[in-house]
């Protein structure tokens, strides 16, 4: 074995110098709660809200039908009771459940809003109103339903819609491995945050390397995936069991989206 | 002697799991103390803990006298200086390695001292880590292609370039053959001769009972059961 060199037996004398270096804590606070809300612990409710939550397959029907009766409607009643009931369902949120789901609602209508600008001056201005209204109703369901439901519930859902079983397991592996890729980027962010000791003058190298490793490791990973199902029998079919019953409660939410689907034939 | 490292009733928990529970420790300069428990029991997260990448929510830490917790390491100067001290080998090697190739992923380090170490000085000490760890044949090679026991051996040169004071390792000899097994054992031996303060995270009896100074034995509870 070789000897250790004397500098390594000496205690470092070292002062660092200042860097710009928030660009390495932000990305990993920014991965970091992607990675918090693709755990699957959030998304389902706790408390007295979860004895009256419906089922995922329903919200996602409920969800899917608001959106698609408010883009139909001519009515703007009808869109405005719509939104009533986005805001008294979110009114349930949690204090950073709410913020998130409305923030991302408020900039969807905002961006609307800017893009039909021009249909103000070409004296149209209840159009930039409508559309803005329905993405802000459309983007806040969505952001509702994703914050009360975990991911592998939404995609369990989509069985209610008779999406093929091969085209779930897809989704299902995409958030596994957006996790799994999220966990190995947060720790090689750690490690370059714990290897940065001084003034890096080459940031950007050291972040396009983090990406590009992250590109191989996923390749790399997803090689692996397709041999280890290769060897577990898998030849491209695949089937899960039934699906599972549904709640009592869903029956009062199947009530109101009829009640909703009347509404939108009276107006 | 004042303790180098100093964990006073600390206490970690993640998302309302609770993975460190009221854990006081003192870890000498130049001692090789070694973490063992089974899976779950905490291990990595007090590793996490000693390097600063999280803070205790109760209870405090102290590095060198001085207080390591969230307001101390957000002064970027205070926490490079920490993490020049601190060094950190992953349990995963290729979450450590990130720049074009060995060499360049040795230099790293030292490159960024560049207040005090010339050009000549961060070429010698990453030929003398090269040298010392013995991967002369790899130090042009990408990272990525290496086999897992020079990954390893790798993201141990790049931490070894930095001089740090305290050389923490999470499971070190996870995924090594035996015979990388022995050499890693001997190498770690010779560090702590040469005065390094270890820390290190390992199921492996053999290792803890050759390097260990101090074993300390995590249960379930997430609490220190006993140190031997």
């Amino acid at each position: 074995m070789n000897t250790i060199p004397e500098w390594m037996t000496k205690t470092e004398n070292y002062i660092p110098e200042t860097d710009h270096d928030g660009f390495v804590n932000r990305s990993l606070l920014s991965v970091m709660s992607v990675m918090s809300r693709f755990r699957t612990s959030e998304g389902s409710r706790k408390g007295r809200l979860a004895q009256v939550e419906p089922s995922a397959p329903v919200k996602l029907a409920m969800a899917l039908l608001i959106i698609i009766l408010a883009s139909c409607s001519r009515n703007m009643f009808f869109t405005y009771c719509m939104l009533a009931v986005l805001l008294l369902h979110m009114c349930g949120l949690g204090s950073r459940q709410l913020p998130r789901v409305f923030t991302a609602a408020l900039a969807a209508a905002g961006f609307s809003c800017i893009l039909l600008l021009p249909a103000v001056f070409l004296g149209s201005p209840h159009t930039m109103l409508t559309v803005s209204l329905k993405v802000f109703l459309s983007v806040g369901l969505l952001g509702f339903l994703a914050a009360t439901t975990a991911w592998n519930r939404i995609t369990e859902g989509f069985r209610f819609f008779l999406i093929p079983d091969i085209m779930i397991f897809t989704f299902d592996i995409t958030l596994k491995y957006i996790v799994i890729l999220g966990d190995i980027c947060v720790d090689m962010l750690n490690a370059l945050k714990l290897r940065s000791i001084g003034k890096n003058h080459d940031k950007g190298n050291s972040i396009s390397g983090i990406i590009g490793f992250a590109f191989l490791k996923s390749r790399h990973m997803s090689e692996e995936m397709c041999a280890a199902m290769a060897c577990r029998g898998f030849e491209g079919e695949y089937h899960r069991g039934t699906l599972k019953i549904l709640k009592p409660v869903d029956l009062l939410f199947a009530l109101y989206a009829a009640m909703i689907v009347a509404l939108f034939i009276y107006l | 002697m004042n303790p180098l490292i100093k964990l006073e009733n600390v206490c970690f928990a993640y998302q309302g799991h609770i993975a460190l529970r009221y854990i006081t420790l003192d870890i000498n300069r130049g001692e090789t103390l070694v973490l063992q428990g089974a899976n779950g029991c905490g291990k990595s997260t007090l590793l996490k803990l000693i390097n600063g990448l999280i803070f205790p929510e109760e209870g405090s830490y102290t590095f060198d006298g001085q207080t390591i917790d969230r307001s101390t390491l957000k002064d970027t100067i205070k926490s490079k200086a920490f993490h020049q001290k601190v060094g950190f080998v992953f349990q995963n090697p290729d979450v450590q390695l990130f720049c074009g190739s060995v060499r360049e992923e040795i230099e790293f380090g030292p490159r960024q001292m560049s207040s005090s170490l010339s050009e000549e000085e961060i070429k010698k000490r990453a030929d003398d880590v090269i040298q010392l760890l013995d991967i002369q044949h790899l130090a042009d090679r990408a990272p990525y292609n290496l086999s897992g026991g020079e990954k390893k051996k790798v993201s141990l040169a790049c931490v070894l370039s930095m001089n740090p004071e305290v050389l923490v390792l999470d499971e070190p000899l996870a995924g090594l053959d035996r015979a990388a097994q022995d050499w890693l054992s001997n190498f770690l031996q010779q560090l702590h001769e040469a005065g390094k303060t270890l820390i290190i995270s390992t199921h492996d009896d053999e290792l803890a009972h050759l390097l260990g100074d101090r074993i300390v034995y995590m249960n379930m509870d997430h609490e220190i059961d006993y140190i031997l």
